[in-house]
């Protein structure tokens, strides 16, 4: 049983995978951005610690669900 | 910390709506009221000094246009007095003129007139003359008086077309 | 390995303080007392900062207090937009007493936002709000209509948008900060000294305010979007 719950829970927590594509497209459209336009880096950086923190989300839910997994489970 | 609980739920609700109650009440609103005020305030004082500025230049303008009144009568004065002269100056210059015009017409007359004398008693010593060289060469003095009075009206033609001419 | 796991789960359950001797036992949890230590030094330190305000001649303090207010509510205001004007105080507060929530882990306390009822009561009034927002601010005609936009064979999802729009912001704010204290946790375990401070720097502070910010970010989206 706790193999599987394991299991389970690590398959919950591969949503990780969507929140590090997402941040890695969109680091790098910013650094593509910010050399395209070095004067507007403050707005980019803004808008890129957002949308990371945004996209951060599917992660933590992933996180979250696993954790839920481990311990209702148990 | 995963299971909810109603009691608890309803705590924080109560405790956030208080929170904000008092934040808004001590904190957000006499703040924002202090600035508000502050900018009426600075504004009244914009408007008291564009007020100000208004009047100074208001008192400016008439300060000027008295000076450029000034400026003007002084120039009229001037030129009606320059014009004052100027008629004066003529005016006298043109009396000058006509008294010595009609200086010279009387002198010219008179001049006339004693050049017309002189002639006429030199004509009538002319034909005593005459009458006189005549009675000494014809000898009588009878026919004297009828003779004289004959050269004389003689002469009186020629003289005249004399002068005409 | 058993010890760390026994540790967090002390660390994360959220024990019952005290209870009220009434309707039978009303149990007081970590997290409302916590919250009731934020809000008495967010309220404190209001009634420091706020005394005699003066037009001219201001003190040091209360030019803080004007930075501090002008700040926050120009980037709430910023979010929101000059029609939710009237929102900001209330969101302005959520940020502070999220981010506060946060960081207060640093002091030794438990976060409340490690508490999924805190978290949970943040964003069932948030989507209170924006609802009861656009019933004010369009009238129940126009707000009913909203539903049936763009199409009408979208109905179903935006009501379900209702539940899941609080549902995520509940967790996104919940799992953040859970996953940064656990995270904090293990590199305690590993490393005992001076690393965790660097991290805790990251963890606690950026973190925990960019998740406010966050938290209000998305509100004031909703929010506007309501009553646009």
């Amino acid at each position: 049983m706790n193999t599987l719950i394991a299991i389970g829970a690590g398959i919950a927590v591969l949503t990780g995978i969507g929140a590090g594509i997402g941040i890695g497209i969109a680091t790098g459209k910013a650094v593509e951005a910010v050399a395209r336009q070095p004067e507007a880096d403050g707005k980019i950086t803004k808008n890129l610690i957002l949308g990371c923190a945004l996209a951060e989300a599917t992660a933590i839910y992933g996180f979250v669900i696993a954790l839920m997994v481990i311990i209702m489970l148990k | 910390m995963i299971n909810l609980n109603v009691w608890n739920l309803l705590f924080i609700v109560i405790n956030i709506l208080i929170l904000f109650i008092a934040m808004k009440k001590f904190f957000f609103k006499p703040i924002q009221d202090i600035i508000t005020k502050r900018q009426e305030e600075a504004d009244e004082q914009f408007e008291k000094a564009g007020e100000q500025t208004a009047c100074a230049e208001a008192l400016k303008h008439q300060y000027e246009q008295s000076v450029k009144d000034m400026e003007n009568e002084r120039k009229t004065v001037l030129s009606e007095a320059r014009s004052n002269a100027d008629a004066e100056y003529r005016r006298i210059i043109a009396d000058a003129a006509r008294e010595a015009e009609q200086m010279k017409q009387t002198a010219k007359e008179e001049a006339k007139q004693q050049k017309a004398q002189i002639l006429k008693s030199a004509e009538r010593e002319i034909a005593d003359f005459v009458v006189d060289a005549a009675a000494k060469i014809a000898g009588d003095s009878n026919g004297a008086e009828a003779n004289r009075a004959l050269y004389s009206k003689f002469l009186d033609k020629a003289g005249d077309k004399r002068d005409t001419i | 390995m058993e010890n760390l796991a026994k540790s967090l789960m002390e660390e994360l359950e959220c024990e019952t303080v005290f209870t009220i001797p009434v309707f039978g036992g009303i149990p007081v949890s970590e997290s409302v007392v916590v919250t009731w230590i934020i809000m008495a030094v967010l309220i404190l330190t209001a009634f420091i900062l706020t005394r005699d305000l003066k037009t001219h001649n201001i003190s040091k303090r209360q030019a803080i207090a004007e930075l501090i207010v002008t700040k926050l509510t120009g980037i709430v205001e910023d979010m929101t937009g000059p029609e939710g004007a009237r929102y900001v105080p209330y969101l302005t507060t959520v940020l502070l007493y999220i981010g506060l929530a946060n960081i207060i882990g640093i002091f030794g306390f438990k976060s409340p936002t490690k508490d999924l009822n805190v978290t949970a009561a943040l964003s069932v009034m948030s989507i209170v709000l924006v609802e009861a927002a656009g019933i004010y601010e369009k009238g129940i005609k126009k707000w009913l209509h909203k539903f049936a936009e763009p199409i009408w064979v979208v109905t179903p999802i935006n009501i379900l948008e209702i539940f899941t729009r609080p549902l995520s912001l509940c967790m996104r704010l919940f799992g953040n900060v859970l996953g940064a204290f656990v995270i904090m946790e293990l590199i305690k375990l590993i490393v005992p000294v001076f690393v965790p401070a660097i991290f805790s720097a990251y963890f606690d502070l950026f973190e925990g305010v960019l998740q406010a910010y966050v938290f209000v970010f998305l509100t004031s989206l909703y929010l506007k979007e309501a009553i646009e």
